[in-house]
């Protein structure tokens, strides 16, 4: 799986140990710049089968464009700023499995991981 | 006026079915055997066939078949002497237009003559859409995948509820996207829930949304993505997996178009078009009561079933090039060459993940074949390349067990390395093989290569590489 996260990011360590507790952290490449988390998946023979991005704002939500394709050919959980329905119509162009919102206390992340790796 | 062909094998039957027709302006023509009636129906132009089931030459639900494989095909009318339920949805499911019990009436036979060939008409006259069909990431010629993107074309143009069906990996996602970008609504968004991948309480939230307070947590209202997809197409993808409450919830909403999200009191209106797909055989669902059987009407209006891989290994060379460009594109290298031996070991094996692991497997071989330029079988992984050998082995049975006595070593022999073992029996299999290829064809090089399918410049390559003479069989 690959996590990322902005590094000064307030809910990243709240979501990293939520995820830690149904995906383990040695199988977890946890990212702090976009170019990373995504170049990741680029490499040959990554075996990721899960992304989870936590955007925190709307600027952050717009650079992702730059990597429109190879999101969407990954299983991507995206966390948003919020559910409001600018945010949630510019997320469903990455073909997320799953959009959450950063203000919550990722529990609902944790259950898509576990329904998605079968737990 | 349209043109009508019947294959039976009675003459009265013919004759009678004949002058009916004729009654009412059309042209009919008939012929007693199976054959016959393929050779009209390929170089012809009927708009109807009647097609008897027991034939001479054997069974007219097979060669219905045969017959709807072509492109533009006519429909088919079955009459039978011996009607079945089970007869009548084959036929239904192999795309006949109607199942009609002799002794045929005249009511019995106008009435779908007159309805099947004001559908031709209408079909005739309609534009030819699959000419302007966009076609994405839908690759490929195959009879199999040319019917389907017809069906495709023809769902574009209306507002209907479309279901995808077909194993994992056929491409039911690309499709719904490719609807969706045809249709009249590919101004507005798709949407997609995969309902496969959510928990039941989290797709409740996510298609519908919520008002805040509705549950603990929710302190700010959410938009469900049925709004989010209003003036555009749903796609609910895997929607054999959706919890049964749901199923109610999501027929009273394409009923109505309306809905309640969580905690609300007031209905929120959003005109969507519902594009469904599913692996599961749904009617089988709904018999063992899994799935509603009036949200299955629903989405039965229009059904697209996606071959698997294994049936239109016509396309897999043309895939095979456009997922290579692909990937020299991705990772920025030069595209690769392939050997004929490559292709023949993609198009023998049966692919049961179909598409999803046919791009993964050109990917692996890619990465294997580092920075050569040319892919061969053996860059393939192990599993596809010994299923192909074991289907090569499977053509040439009888030699099996020379080969095994050749290869075999004595117990006094120390056991050879799996490579030189393998490549030892390999070696035999293609020399019997093209022994008996050369001996069937009489040396015809032309001939041979279209059994084999393999190009000319291989076979000569094998034939030096064996010793054999063309000559001397």
């Amino acid at each position: 799986m690959i996590l990322y996260f902005k590094k000064n990011s307030k809910h990243g360590p709240k979501l990293q140990a939520t995820v830690a507790e149904v995906y383990a952290r040695e199988m977890t490449a946890t990212c702090h710049t976009l170019k990373d988390a995504l170049f990741s998946t680029a490499r040959p023979m990554s075996f990721c089968d899960i992304i989870v991005l936590l955007v925190e704002d709307q600027l952050e939500l717009a650079n992702l464009s730059e990597y429109g394709s190879q999101l969407i050919e990954n299983n991507l959980i995206l966390i948003l700023p919020n559910k409001e329905t600018d945010n949630l119509a510019a997320g469903c162009a990455y073909r997320p499995k799953y959009m959450a919102d950063m203000n919550g206390d990722f529990k609902d992340v944790q259950n898509v991981i576990k329904k998605m790796t079968d737990l | 006026m349209g043109n009508v062909l019947i294959i039976d094998d009675h003459l009265t039957t013919c004759t009678m079915l004949q002058q009916m027709i004729e009654r009412i302006h059309h042209h009919a023509e008939y012929c007693h055997e199976l054959v016959d009636g393929l050779n009209k129906v390929r170089t012809g132009h009927f708009d109807v066939v009647f097609l008897d089931v027991n034939m001479p030459d054997g069974n007219g639900l097979d060669t219905l078949k045969q017959i709807k494989e072509m492109s533009d095909p006519p429909e088919v009318i079955i009459i039978t002497g011996v009607g079945t339920k089970s007869g009548a949805e084959l036929a239904v499911k192999n795309g006949a237009w109607d199942y009609i019990q002799k002794p045929l009436s005249p009511k019995e036979i106008l009435l779908p003559i007159k309805r099947v060939l004001e559908y031709r008409e209408n079909y005739r006259k309609a534009p030819k859409s699959l000419s302007i069909l966009k076609r994405h990431e839908l690759i490929g010629n195959s009879p199999q995948l040319s019917q389907c993107l017809e069906q495709l074309a023809r769902a574009a143009e209306n507002e209907s509820n479309v279901l995808f069906t077909g194993e994992t990996g056929t491409g039911k996602e690309v499709f719904a996207r490719a609807l969706h970008a045809n249709s009249c609504r590919s101004g507005n968004r798709l949407v997609t829930v995969d309902c496969s991948t959510l928990p039941d309480n989290l797709i409740a939230d996510t298609l519908f949304g919520h008002e805040k307070g509705a549950f603990t947590g929710a302190d700010r209202r959410t938009t469900g993505l049925i709004k989010l997809a209003d003036g555009g197409s749903l796609f609910l993808d895997e929607i054999g997996d959706l919890d049964p409450n749901l199923q109610k919830t999501l027929l009273r909403v394409l009923q109505e178009k309306k809905f309640m999200p969580v905690g609300s009191i007031n209905e929120v209106f959003s005109d969507f078009r519902l594009i469904a797909a599913t692996h599961k055989d749904l009617k089988k669902m709904v018999k063992d009561g899994q799935f509603r059987e009036d949200l299955y009407f629903r989405l039965h209006s229009q059904v697209i079933m996606l071959p698997p891989l294994r049936e239109r290994i016509e396309d897999i060379e043309i895939l095979m090039m456009h997922y290579m460009r692909k990937l020299a594109e991705k990772y920025n290298k030069e595209s690769k060459g392939f050997s004929p031996d490559y292709l023949d070991t993609l198009k023998a094996y049966n692919w049961p993940g179909n598409i999803r692991e046919f791009m993964h497997a050109i990917e692996d071989s890619f990465h294997a074949a580092g920075s050569e330029s040319i892919l061969f079988a053996k860059h393939l992984a192990e599993n596809i390349r010994i299923q192909a050998i074991r289907k090569s082995i499977d053509t040439v049975e009888p030699q099996i067990s020379e080969i095994q006595e050749k290869v075999q070593p004595s117990s006094t022999t120390t056991l050879p390395t799996l490579r030189h073992y393998r490549d030892a029996a390999l070696d035999e299999v293609e020399k019997s093989y093209l022994l008996q290829l050369m001996a069937i064809t009489h040396g015809k090089i032309k001939e041979a290569c279209s059994i084999a399918d393999i190009g000319r410049t291989r076979l000569y390559n094998l034939l030096k590489k064996h010793n054999i003479s063309r000559k001397n069989n």
